[in-house]
């Protein structure tokens, strides 16, 4: 109960002070990611997240699966899981069935998510349990000192693909939505911080698995990879709508190509998802009355205690038995 | 930042309290005695804590030892061994199995670098032994494979220098030797062919004589092919009846015959290309007493006049310009008077090397007045010993120039090449050493070795870099020939963060609490002196449990209270042999030394530019005239942005839920270019990626706000230089340097220029 006397209003506002955490109460440690690594730019986007929406670290977690993005939960003052290699899904899945009070948070890379952790993406993406799934596509194993991973265009020279990778680059935001009950799809880059942001906020409101494709430059190993987006604002188209995200006059002006595109029209987003010049950044696709896995599971009674005795006790109905134990 | 450790003392043995420790600790610091046994004394082996992490120096790579290259290539003959390696690895590292040759090629470099310390060796057969001494430590097929590649892809091959005392000598004697021997190639070549075309002359008469045309001569000169097939006798009648001959005037042969013989018989180079000497011999070049190179270069000032004159007057002669009736008289009236340094710079130079604690004071007085008058000295003076004509004990023993200044007090001729450095930094200094022995005229090298049994077991590598960056002996160097100007002439280099006082490097160490503790700690010269065994009793050791009352980092004593007694201790961080660290109390003698040596700092950061009194008034000036020009340039654009950045989160917020294309909102986080002031630095916060490139280069200039989005904080807390590299490592590129705030930073045409695409 409020305690509306004036030490009680006080009391509760200094607790309001309290409670708030800033940025650097999520920072933990130093980022061991190379200087001018665009994961840098998500650990900033996220951390700037849990303090405006005012989340609790206890009540916040972040899962990870193997690779450079992989560290951001070494980095984030909450709870982190840095899992194993492409199974960072499955152990926020379990969380979230787990301990439903938690937000769920997953940090992947394309190499995790797209090639040892593919089953598991696409699995996720049908049983959509309410967590943010961001995807730091850098097109390239960059931990383990370039390797060409299931993005990398064709033609990226790497130790594995010496004289350039063979096949075409998988692009995910296709995959993922022909995969039954996608829910949220969207599509950012990193060096457009405002639309990283607005994307990310947009994500963790969703009801459901919201699948973030993040286009992450790496300086070190893949250095003119997206030179032409970086340097060329032509090449980015920026989507918005008023029931999804709008964009800033600066922004605008900074980006000349503009798409008003509806995020309920999944076949306009499949065919904006095989668009890839001009790279088109924004929310895709957006469905919020897809049925959250998490959520049957928990409204669905079958597997109560209650409705196992009720079985039962229906199986056993069918059966009289008398003493002496004769069947009838 | 003082740090109160504990003030209360405790009770003496009976009961009373014990005598305040305020006496003691004034009493150390005013008188250096210790009245008080709370004050422990510094033993020997106590060294700056600044020196912890480089405790096993071989470990590390650094310019030691350096490999003086065979060769006549003076600029490329000098490397480090860490160099030449990765060279090496540049060429042979480039396929599948790069990082197994880096590996071994490390740790090659490391035998390599071990086995140098014992002094001079040649690179080969040090590289021989460490072949085999790795191979047959690890015996693996692999290493020795990559050993054996970088064996064969190894084209160089010289004399390896460890830093030693005897660094210096060899270094400046190696580059001058190199220098000289181009000098005198010159020489050589230039007398060589004048004797010949002089001889020409002589020889084109004699041919043309009774003598030159007898018979016997001529069948001698067709062969005894030709010569069976023609009559001699009838050919030379033919050629010396009926004919005028080629005579010399008797003036010409004799003049031509005195030159010829002035060419044979000097002294300086040899008389022809093959190093012939025809029963002279050659004057010696080196010395190791100032006084006997002076005396050397007057003793041979008429031959040097004599030959000059012999070279000018003898190209005349080959090309057939001389006239008597014109030269005669002019050439008569030479005299050692038209001796300019443009003749002598084609002659060979003095080298002089010694040891500033054999120089008497005379000696020293000399060297100066011979650095003035341009004699074509060049002095390498070696300092062994920094305290020597510094401390009061050791001032006594020296009344002449004390070498530390002897630099400082040459370049008030203003005419002779100055370079003042340590062993540490000669590989650095090598093109200026380079230009020093080049340039024609006096130029003078004062070099600290690090050498002294005072300094503990201290390498020399580290003691002659603590020198440079402690200030005590602050690296720098005055070249005449690079320009007209003080700023063109003067240069501060080797010097690390020349802006400060003294650089400031960030310590860590393990807290008695056992956490983890971090500082940024200046390195002062008190840090150096702080390694001198002969110090010591201006030392003390401050008690580990704080009783020793308030203390005070020295830098922030020094910067505060010069040699006032302010009830605090000025204290250093020193570590033991086993690397524990201390708190030592410096006494007021000590605080004074380090204030003259930072005093001396401040004045060669004035001549070079740097904190510059009079650039500094100038520029407030300039700066309150500028700032009246954009107040009014700001008035007459009004919608004109004159924030220099966006700091907070209030103006890097924006996201794109304020307002959408359409019915778009006023609020403009990105800024308009267009009314930005081009003058000031700015970053377009908005768009910043987080990707710490900026803060890595200066974390003063470049702050993270509320958002984690960078702005610049304080644009004069860098240089325009660090603007321009975060402009140019910026991502995002959305940096814009502006233009320069000091108009007297080195280098700035190339810096606009560089900033120009980030306008």
């Amino acid at each position: 109960m409020i305690d509306f006397s004036r030490d009680g209003v006080a009391e509760c506002l200094l607790r309001l002070y309290d409670e708030r955490v800033e940025i650097e109460g999520f920072q933990k440690g130093v980022p061991r990611w190379c200087a001018g690594c665009g994961d840098n730019a998500v650990l900033a986007a996220l951390q700037r997240l849990l303090r405006d929406e005012g989340l609790r670290p206890e009540k916040t977690v972040f899962v990870s699966g193997i690779g450079c993005s992989s560290r951001l939960p070494h980095y984030m003052n909450t709870y982190g899981f840095h899992g194993i290699h492409g199974r960072a899904l499955p152990v926020a899945e379990g969380i979230r069935l787990a301990r439903p009070d938690l937000n769920v948070f997953v940090n992947t890379g394309d190499g995790d998510s797209f090639s040892i952790g593919a089953a598991h993406w696409l699995h996720a993406i049908r049983y959509n349990m309410r967590m943010v799934v961001m995807v730091h596509d850098n097109q390239i194993y960059g931990l383990t000192k370039k390797q060409a991973s299931p993005t990398s265009p064709r033609g990226t020279k790497s130790n594995t693909t010496p004289r350039g990778s063979y096949l075409e680059g998988l692009n995910p935001l296709t995959v993922t939505l022909g995969v039954q009950n996608v829910s949220f799809v969207a599509q950012v880059a990193d060096w457009i911080p405002e639309v990283l942001y607005d994307v990310i906020q947009a994500a963790f409101h969703h009801d459901g698995l919201s699948f973030i494709r993040i286009v992450q430059r790496c300086p070190e190993w893949m250095p003119d990879n997206f030179d032409r987006w970086l340097h060329d604002p032509a090449k980015v188209t920026l989507l918005h709508h008023p029931t999804s995200l709008s964009i800033s006059p600066a922004l605008a002006r900074l980006y000349p190509n503009h798409l008003e595109h509806d995020p309920s029209n999944i076949h306009r987003a499949r065919e904006l998802a095989s668009v890839q010049d001009p790279v088109p950044i924004g929310i895709l696709y957006h469905d919020p009355t897809v049925p959250r896995y998490d959520e049957i599971l928990r409204a669905d009674a079958t597997h109560s205690g209650t409705a196992v005795r009720r079985l039962l006790d229906a199986e056993f109905d069918k059966f009289a038995v008398q003493g002496g134990g004769t069947r009838v | 930042m003082s740090e109160t450790l504990q003030t209360d003392r405790a009770a003496g043995p009976e009961g009373r309290p014990e005598r305040t420790s305020s006496q003691d600790r004034a009493s150390f610091y005013l008188a250096g005695h210790r009245m008080h046994t709370h004050l422990g004394d510094v033993a020997f082996g106590l060294r700056s804590a600044h020196f912890a992490p480089f405790r096993r120096l071989d470990e590390l790579r650094y310019d030691y030892p350096l490999v003086l290259a065979d060769g006549d290539d003076v600029h490329g003959t000098m490397t480090s061994l860490s160099g030449l390696v990765d060279d090496l690895l540049a060429r042979v590292a480039t396929g599948d199995d790069a990082d197994r040759l880096r590996h071994h090629a490390m740790l090659l470099e490391h035998e390599v670098r071990v086995r140098a310390n014992g002094g001079r060796a040649r690179l080969s057969a040090l590289w021989d032994q460490a072949v085999d001494a790795l191979v047959a430590e690890h015996g693996s097929d692999d290493l020795a494979d990559s050993l054996a590649r970088l064996t064969v892809a190894r084209d160089v091959d010289g004399a390896v220098v460890a830093c030693t005392r005897e660094t210096p000598r060899h270094v400046v004697g190696h580059l001058w030797r190199l220098v000289q021997r181009e000098r005198m190639g010159h020489l050589t070549a230039r007398v060589a062919r004048l004797r010949g075309a002089l001889q020409d002359i002589l020889d084109a008469e004699q041919a043309d004589s009774p003598a030159g045309l007898a018979a016997a001569r001529l069948a001698g000169s067709l062969g005894p092919v030709v010569g069976a097939e023609v009559d001699a006798a009838a050919l030379s009648r033919l050629l010396t009846e009926n004919r005028p001959r080629f005579v010399l005037p008797d003036s010409r042969r004799e003049r031509v015959q005195g030159l010829l013989d002035v060419l044979t018989s000097q002294r300086f180079v040899p008389c022809d290309l093959e190093g012939g000497l025809e029963g002279t011999e050659l004057y010696g070049f080196e010395y190791t007493d100032v006084g006997e190179a002076i005396a050397a270069y007057h003793e041979r000032y008429e031959p040097t006049a004599e030959l000059a004159k012999a070279l000018v007057v003898a190209e005349m002669e080959a090309d057939g310009r001389y006239r008597d009736e014109i030269h005669d008289s002019l050439f008569a009236s030479w005299s050692v008077a038209d001796l300019d340094a443009e003749t002598l710079a084609i002659f060979p130079e003095y080298l002089v090397r010694v040891d500033a604690e054999q120089m008497s004071a005379e000696e020293s007085v000399a060297l100066l007045e011979a650095l003035a008058a341009g004699i074509p000295l060049k002095v390498m003076v070696q300092v062994n010993d920094l305290l020597r004509g510094y401390y009061p004990s050791e001032r006594q023993a020296h009344s002449g120039v004390s070498a530390r200044m002897l630099a400082s007090a040459a370049l008030t001729s203003g005419e002779s090449f100055v370079l003042q450095c340590a062993s540490a930094a000669l590989f650095h200094a090598r093109d200026r050493i380079i230009a020093g022995a080049s340039a024609p005229g006096a130029a003078l090298f004062v070099v600290y070795s690090g050498e002294g049994e005072w300094l503990d077991d201290l390498p020399h590598y580290l003691a002659s870099a603590a020198a440079i960056e402690s200030r005590v002996f602050p690296s720098f160097s005055y070249d005449p020939s690079a320009g007209d100007t003080w700023a063109e002439r003067f240069a501060l280099a080797c010097n690390v963060q020349p802006e400060r006082d003294w650089p400031v490097h960030r310590l860590t160490w393990s807290g008695a609490d056992l956490q983890r503790v971090t500082q940024d700690v200046p390195f002062t010269a008190a840090d150096f002196w702080a390694c001198d065994a002969r110090l010591a009793p201006h030392l003390a050791v401050a008690a580990e449990d704080g009783s020793d009352g308030t203390v005070v980092p020295f830098a922030e004593h020094v910067a505060a209270n010069p040699g006032a007694w302010a009830d605090e201790l000025p204290y250093l961080l020193m570590i033991s042999r086993d690397d524990r660290l201390h708190r030592v109390l410096v006494d007021r003698p000590l605080v004074h030394m380090t204030q003259r040596s930072v005093e001396a700092w401040r004045r060669l950061q004035e001549l070079g530019g740097i904190h510059n009194s009079y650039v500094t008034r100038e520029l407030a000036w300039q700066r309150e005239a500028f700032e009246a020009e954009r107040a009014r340039w700001a008035a007459s654009v009004p919608s004109a942005t004159t924030a220099t950045t966006a700091p907070g989160g209030s103006a890097a917020t924006g996201g794109a839920g304020d307002a959408s294309v359409p019915g778009a909102t006023e609020v403009d986080d990105l800024g308009e270019p267009d009314a930005r002031d081009p003058y000031l630095p700015w970053i377009e916060t908005a768009r910043c990626a987080t990707c710490n490139e900026c803060t890595a280069i200066n974390d003063r200039m470049f702050t993270y706000n509320d958002n984690r989005q960078a702005y610049i904080a304080d644009p004069d807390a860098g240089t325009y230089a660090e603007l321009v590299l975060a402009a140019e490592s910026c991502q995002v590129a959305i940096i814009h340097p502006g233009r320069p705030r000091n108009p007297n930073e080195p280098g700035l045409p190339d810096l606009e220029k560089r900033a120009e695409p980030f306008a």
